[in-house]
């Protein structure tokens, strides 16, 4: 089911959560809404949950009009982000809860809703789990049973707010890999929310970036991070260095060039040499070196200005360079990029 | 109110934060000696008192007539006062927890009123209200309906003067719960009322058992407010703590203290099931999160 | 229109309304009751009666007494509390469960007691009276019992708040050079106050009320050991309900004081230790 968020806006008192925002969900696509904390994101998939109500603008749900539809007709499954799951029920209840409240109205009987749940819970591997309490279960777990049971109603969208956010890197890992599979066995249409930007771009088929209650960008993790839209979905996806506008390489200032632009460049964009290559190479003095795993990390002090530069190599590149703490060189910026100067970092 | 953190072990300080043992020594004595003086005292004298001249006494001190009646009445009217201030206790939790609405402070501020009133005076509106003298006296005795010097006054006395405990007890228990695995049932498609039966009540059980007895302690121990709408009909009006006045005030020190102690078992009750209470909540919030 | 912010949790309109019908009729009308009764004498005449020299007396007792009583409670509230949270002794848990006591037993058994251990065969009597201590029919003696009622509410508001110190302040406090006592004094004591003031001004409230637990030990002596509530009790008995009235609404001033002064305490409380409690979503 595809979803249609058009021209909302939420305010909780004085702050604005959400400013006119329009969003299109395309059925049975992976959705992410990146942002910073405060950003508004949760709120967005909360008003689409029907869990809030819009200050103004409409939802539509597969072409019908839903903005007033109650959260519970909704027909939308939420995974909380601290998973909400109910403390005094077995995984086996908590799954079951929503089929069994509504079973009069769906016409099932409760021989049927336990043959249900525990297929479902023998499809994601956790029928041996049956009997326990959420209090009985790891982080991993209870995220697991917290998306189980909202799949259970059969909803026609997913949404999870942070799912990934409490638990620790390893099982994070998994997890994100086991929702992405999940996700491609029964096509649903899903929308999370995170702030962890490798985590958007590692899992989603579109990435909704916001920030300050607006959207800053939509696109596939490879359009938001190879063209980004705006200096805040470049700083946010990723680290930068910045090039003062004077340093910056002549004949590529943008158009509203007078020269003072600033440029950024990613640190792994960032080419390092002992001799100077050409009339842009800047000279640096390397300041610290941090070698771990495959990708060596390096600290570099501008000669000229005395700017800090962070770049990125290769393990081989950096040996085949071999330059140590202290030993002066030059750097080339690769792909150096121009924003119009209205955003700060 | 339940603590749930009350329950937890003093932990071990290092040393350049704790006091010298002889200091803390001193303070722990003191302390017992206080709490040795105003509170085990009291509790030992109204057994001591109570059992002063034997079981049979005893025994027999309460099944006189006339506190076998007291001890209905204050069945009956225990019952009463409890069963609607559950109710109200209930609803006004849920829209002082769960709701922000206009208004909310001040409902909150006037559903305390009760502890800061003297009971005397808790009394006293009511016979203002429907005493003889009263605004609607005039009304009532022309059709005959008695409500002050009478079982209704003594009813309505102690519903007000225990009307904030149910609600007390819940408040923070559900506001500490939070609104999510509600929103996780409305999502799930349940309910209103399968949302409050399934969820939070059994979210709030503990709070809502401590709730009922200490407002059942206090509806069975109401002394002030109940005697001044009593009218001491013997047999009749007087429920346990006015039985115990008037055989005190009779010198029939040991019958009084007889009654006293079914009393005192009842405090005694109250604060082990609080000790439960607080031990589960504890315990629960170990569990969780 | 109510007044609210939205939810999706049902039931808001039933239980308001059920929640505001209940606490008028129980509450708010029987109390309207009262102040208009009093408000059936004249303003020289309710002067007459609420400032006469009998019950100045009882007001100067009450207020003396229970401030006494919520003094005492404070010290040794603020002890107990202390001891309870900080040290680990045989018995702790009973001692615990224990301080609740006065709030659970009624007021005329502990007033009973309380008699009996201090009249001059009782338990403390016995011992005080030679020295000179008269506690039973006394202003003492209504200290005593107020004491007594008063004592959960100290230890009760300042309990979670000693819990809830960071361990980790005071051994800052100590390792920038603090004394023990500096260290009680100039970290642990500002914390907890807005608590004890709040703990104390509760057993104070609780005590300017207090019936049960007086009565029995005060000996009810006119101008002497009389307190405000027991001269309502002895206007009912005259059948002077509109005087009953108008000493009753002077209390029910005191009430409202100290609850708006309560509510400011705890107020100040929360702003003070919870910044920014503001609910906001991410």
């Amino acid at each position: 089911m595809g979803i249609d968020v058009r021209a909302v806006s939420k305010r909780f008192g004085g702050f604005s959560a959400l400013e006119d925002v329009s969003l299109e969900v395309r059925s049975g696509e992976l959705l992410a809404l990146l942002g910073p904390s405060g950003s508004g994101k949760t709120t967005l998939l909360r008003i689409i949950a029907g869990l809030e109500v819009a200050d103004s603008g409409s939802l539509i749900f597969h072409g019908e009009d839903a903005t007033a539809r109650r959260a519970r007709d909704r027909e939308v499954g939420f995974v909380f982000q601290h998973y909400a799951l109910f403390k005094h029920m077995t995984v086996f209840e908590n799954v079951a809860f929503g089929l069994s409240v509504k079973r009069r109205r769906l016409g099932l009987t409760r021989a049927e809703i336990a043959r249900k749940v525990g297929d479902l819970l023998k499809l994601v591997q956790m029928d041996w789990l049956a009997d326990r309490y959420p209090s009985q279960l790891s982080g991993g777990q209870r995220q697991r049973v917290a998306l189980v049971r909202a799949l259970a109603v059969e909803p026609k969208v997913v949404l999870l707010d942070e799912p990934f956010g409490a638990l620790d890197a390893k099982v994070r890992g998994e997890l994100r890999r086991w929702i992405r599979r999940l996700h491609d066995e029964i096509h649903l249409t899903s929308v999370f929310v995170t702030h962890d930007q490798d985590e958007a771009l590692e899992v989603a088929d579109r990435v909704v970036i916001m920030n300050q209650g607006k959207i800053e960008q939509i696109g596939t993790p490879e359009e938001v991070y190879d063209r980004p839209a705006n200096l805040f979905v470049y700083t946010f996806l990723g680290n930068v260095n910045l090039f003062r506008g004077r340093h910056a390489r002549e004949g590529v200032h943008p158009e509203n060039g007078g020269g003072e632009a600033d440029a950024y460049v990613r640190p792994h964009e960032i080419e390092l040499f002992r001799e100077r290559r050409s009339e842009q190479s800047v000279p640096i003095v390397v300041s610290h070196v941090r070698a771990i795993g495959p990708i060596v990390r390096l600290e570099l002090k501008r000669a000229d200005t005395g700017d800090l530069l962070e770049a990125e190599l290769t393990k081989e590149r950096y040996r085949e360079i071999g330059l140590a703490v202290g030993e002066a060189g030059f750097v080339d910026p690769r792909n150096l990029r121009f924003f119009e100067s209205d955003y700060s970092i | 109110m339940i603590e749930q953190a009350l329950r937890a072990e003093p932990a071990r300080r290092s040393e350049a934060t704790d006091e010298r043992p002889v200091v803390r020594g001193a303070l722990i004595v003191v302390a017992l000696l206080f709490v040795a003086v105003f509170l085990v005292l009291p509790l030992l004298v109204v057994f001591g008192q109570a059992f002063a001249k034997g079981v049979v006494f005893y025994a027999r001190a309460i099944e006189e007539p006339d506190s076998l009646a007291a001890i209905r009445l204050t069945l009956v009217t225990a019952f009463a006062a409890v069963s609607l201030n559950l109710v109200f206790g209930v609803l006004a939790a849920w829209t002082i927890a769960k709701f922000r609405f206009f208004g909310r402070s001040v409902l909150v501020t006037v559903i305390d009123l009760p502890f800061a009133i003297s009971p005397v005076v808790s009394g006293l509106v009511f016979v203002l209200l429907f005493g003889a003298q009263g605004w609607l006296g005039g009304w009532l005795s022309a059709h005959d309906i008695r409500i002050v010097f009478a079982p209704p006054g003594i009813v309505l006395a102690t519903v007000f003067v225990t009307f904030p405990f149910v609600a007390r007890e819940l408040i923070p228990v559900m506001q500490a719960l939070g609104n999510e695995e509600e929103e996780a049932a409305i999502v799930l498609g349940a309910s209103g009322l399968q949302t409050f039966f399934r969820v939070t009540l059994p979210n709030v059980k503990w709070g809502l058992m401590y709730g009922i007895v200490i407002c059942n302690a206090r509806a069975m121990g109401e002394f002030g407010a109940v005697s001044v709408v009593s009218g001491h009909v013997r047999g009749l009006t007087d429920t346990i703590p006015l039985q115990v006045e008037i055989l005190y005030n009779g010198y029939s020190f040991t019958a009084a203290f007889a009654m006293a102690s079914l009393l005192a078992f009842l405090a005694i009750a109250t604060l082990v099931v609080k000790s439960l209470v607080e031990w589960r909540l504890s315990r629960e919030s170990k569990d969780g999160n | 229109m109510l007044l609210k912010e939205r939810s999706i949790l049902p039931g808001f309109v039933p239980a308001w309304s059920y929640t505001v019908l209940y606490v008028s009729l129980v509450l708010l009308i029987p109390i309207a009751a009262l102040v208009l009764k009093a408000a059936t004498l004249s303003w020289p005449h309710f002067w007459a009666v609420v400032g006469s020299p009998r019950v100045v007396a009882s007001y100067r007792l009450s207020l003396l007494a229970s401030l006494a009583g919520a003094g005492a409670n404070a010290v040794f509230g603020l002890l107990i509390a202390w001891v309870l949270t900080r040290y680990r002794f045989p018995g702790r848990r009973i001692v615990d469960a224990l301080i609740d006591l006065p709030f659970a037993m009624p007021t005329a058994v502990a007033g009973i007691a309380l008699t009996t251990m201090f009249s001059p065969v009782g338990l403390l009597g016995r011992a005080l009276i030679p020295l000179g201590v008269k506690v039973d029919f006394t202003p003492l003696g209504v200290g005593v019992a107020l004491t007594f009622i008063g004592l959960p509410f100290v230890v009760r508001t300042v309990q979670p708040v000693l819990l809830d110190l960071d361990a980790e302040v005071e051994e800052a406090a100590a390792s920038l050079g603090a004394s023990r006592a500096q260290t009680v004094l100039r970290v642990i004591l500002p914390s907890i106050l807005p608590s004890w003031l709040t703990g104390f001004a509760l057993a104070f409230a609780r005590a300017l009320g207090e019936y049960g637990s007086v009565v029995f030990i005060s000996g009810n002596l006119p101008g002497k050991t009389e307190i405000s509530p027991l001269i309502i009790i002895t206007k009912l008995e005259q059948f002077d309900y509109a005087g009953a009235a108008a000493v009753a609404t002077v209390m029910l001033v005191f009430s409202f004081l100290l609850l708006l002064l309560i509510n400011l305490l705890q107020w100040w409380s929360a702003r003070r230790f919870e910044p920014g409690a503001r609910r906001q979503p991410a």
